[in-house]
């Protein structure tokens, strides 16, 4: 498994995941009630503010799929002051959720954004798989950046567009470069990352207390004396 | 007509009740009236040379089983269900029960098992006197005792082991049977049958470990004695409080659960390994959950579905009892017995040692697991003269 991936699954509990991937339909279909519900505006207005409710929606979603699952949630504005932002945190690893025009569209620019893709930068330095050992190591207490894109698109001409069609939706964890390049040095569906939580043992990933094995018969000598076996 | 010298109606009575057979069945079976089993059964009457082969082949035991006195003595079990509805299941489990107690006789006249190493607590005779917060403490002591700490235990099957309980698994066919245990005067291991029914790993968990308060709670309790259904659900509701103390220590469940939630406990399912039912009960006894909330909770198991069958059930692994299984090994691998001796000694189908000693199938008859053909659906034929017809659809702009 792909080491970045190893450590996703770790970190964040498949529930996690699993909850945004069965609330995204039923959120992006409320999403539609309301920006169409307006009826002092028309169809034009009403897809042009979908966007922008969709991500609303979602990131309270992201809110409480964390919260449900024990992890470190905060809401934190922008440093363009232009939206809210809820943080995800879990074992070094902050996920940040964005609405996206497609699969593999980096996000806006944002002061944030950039500082988060810079904090990325050992990354950089490590792209060598070869040489990391699994666990990951932490690089100081840097921790690694992540964005959950979420949207749905359909190609229209050359332009995407907010689509009603649930087919369409995607739901994915990118790891972004920190070169400055706007590219992902990983992007994963959110389907492959619930397969790998399958791929991992479940008493590996729980932390229990292992018990040492001592369940031996021993043979019995002649004597009745004991023999190691 | 002669009759089969040495022959042991008690034997057979074991083997029928173990298939889970009647009298009446088993006498239809092999071809003789009910009348004749009930004779042969009660030393009677001794079946003939061709009826003992009809009895042995339809049983599936060899004949020497019939012919080989029962050597453990009858002593009372710890079931999980008294219900009437499970007594087919708890007659066929107890006969079953009885030879697994005799390979564990057979077994321990060449190998030693570990040393039993329970907490040395006395219980009182009168289970009454045993308060729900004693319990709790004795399952803590219990732990501390055997130096796990207040987390999850990775395999309470092998904990069990480890300590000289014998442990086996198998199939019990009953819904309410879940598993059963006995501390036998005769042997000093007591044994613990957890049923492999439900497959599921967190299931099995608090089956070893409801058991295992049975053995340490009710030590001094003589099961066939327990009459009447307060008692015996007194009795069941200190090894269920037992088993969720153990498994969820208050203190340290408490301290890790954020919130008392479906998506919290389902989160929480893979660390503690103990079904989301347990952990919600586990909260209102712990008083986390008011009786509102918790009436709540199962309602909403129930809207997701998980009542049936929990999520995760299938990705936990099943904890396999090894013990058995490793001195059978060792008899075989160190030359001191070989499967054709053992199948001598012991008497008894090498299929039932296999699967009563949790050794893989056709270890010992060296045949492979064999391939059932399963019954096929009778396919759906289509009624005469109704047979398909395309329907027409113009393309657009017709």
């Amino acid at each position: 498994m792909d080491i970045l991936l190893d450590r996703l699954v770790r970190a964040f509990p498949e529930q996690f995941l699993l909850r945004l991937t069965q609330r995204q339909t039923p959120v992006y279909q409320l999403s539609v009630e309301a920006a169409f519900s307006i009826l002092q505006w028309g169809t034009a207005e009403a897809m042009s503010v979908l966007p922008h409710v969709r991500r609303g929606l979602f990131e309270a979603e992201v809110r409480r799929a964390g919260e449900a699952c024990g992890l470190d949630v905060s809401d934190s504005a922008h440093a363009g002051e232009n939206c809210s932002c809820v943080t995800v945190r879990a074992d070094g690893l902050v996920m940040t959720a964005h609405y996206v025009d497609g699969p593999g569209e980096f996000v806006r620019d944002a002061e944030s954004r950039k500082q988060n893709a810079a904090v990325n930068e050992w990354m950089g330095e490590h792209c060598d798989e070869r040489l990391l050992v699994r666990p990951l190591p932490r690089v100081g207490r840097k921790p690694i950046y992540l964005n959950l894109l979420h949207g749905g698109c359909f190609d229209d001409a050359g332009r995407a567009k907010p689509t009603l069609d649930p087919s369409t939706f995607f739901l994915r964890v990118c790891v972004p470069a920190a070169d400055g390049s706007r590219k992902y040095v990983r992007n994963w569906n959110a389907l492959e990352i619930l397969s790998a939580y399958a791929s991992i043992p479940v008493a590996q990933a729980a932390g229990a207390r292992e018990v040492e094995d001592k369940a031996q018969p021993r043979r019995k000598t002649p004597q009745g004396s004991r023999e190691k076996a | 007509m002669t009759g089969t010298p040495g022959f042991i109606g008690e034997r057979l009575m074991q083997a029928r009740e173990a298939r889970g057979l009647t009298a009446v069945s088993l006498a239809e079976m092999i071809g003789v009236r009910s009348a004749n089993i009930s004779n042969y059964e009660r030393k009677k009457q001794s079946p003939s040379a061709e009826v003992m082969e009809r009895i042995a082949r339809v049983l599936n035991q060899p004949q020497a089983f019939f012919l080989r006195p029962i050597t453990v003595a009858s002593e009372g079990v710890w079931w999980r269900s008294m219900n009437a509805a499970a007594k087919g299941a708890r007659v066929r489990a107890l006969a079953r029960h009885s030879w697994l107690r005799e390979i564990v006789a057979y077994l321990s006249e060449f190998v030693d098992f570990p040393d039993v190493n329970l907490p040395d607590f006395t219980p009182p005779e009168d289970i009454r006197e045993i308060s729900m917060e004693d319990v709790e403490g004795i399952a803590l002591d219990c732990r501390r005792f055997w130096n796990v700490g207040m987390g999850p235990v990775a395999d309470i099957v092998l904990l069990l082991e480890n300590n000289g309980i014998i442990v086996s698994r198998g199939e019990l066919a009953a819904e309410k049977l879940d598993a059963y245990s006995q501390h036998p005067k005769d042997s000093g291991h007591p044994l613990v049958f957890i049923g492999s029914d439900k497959a599921s790993a967190v299931r099995n968990r608090f089956d070893a470990a409801h058991e295992l308060g049975h053995l340490i709670l009710h030590r001094n309790v003589d099961a066939r004695r327990i009459s009447g259904s307060a008692t015996f659900k007194m009795i069941e509701d200190q090894a269920h409080r037992f088993a969720a103390a153990f498994n969820l220590p208050a203190e340290e469940f408490a301290n890790q659960l954020w919130a008392p939630t479906l998506d919290a406990f389902l989160a929480m399912k893979p660390h503690w390994r103990v079904a989301i039912g347990a952990m919600i009960k586990r909260c209102g006894q712990l008083g986390i959950v008011t009786d509102e909330q918790a009436t709540r909770l199962w309602i909403n198991m129930n809207r997701r579905r998980w009542r049936t069958r929990e999520p995760l059930d299938d990705r936990i692994p099943l904890e396999q009892p090894r013990l058995l299984r490793r001195s059978f090994e060792l008899l075989i691998n160190e030359g001191i017995k070989s499967p054709e001796q053992i199948a001598t000694d012991l008497a008894l189908n090498l299929a039932d040692i296999e699967s009563l000693a949790c050794l893989q199938e056709g270890y010992l008859s060296g045949r492979a697991p064999e391939v059932i053909a399963m019954p096929q659906l009778r396919r759906q034929t289509r009624p005469k003269g109704t047979s398909g017809s395309v329907v027409y659809f113009p393309p657009k702009g017709d």
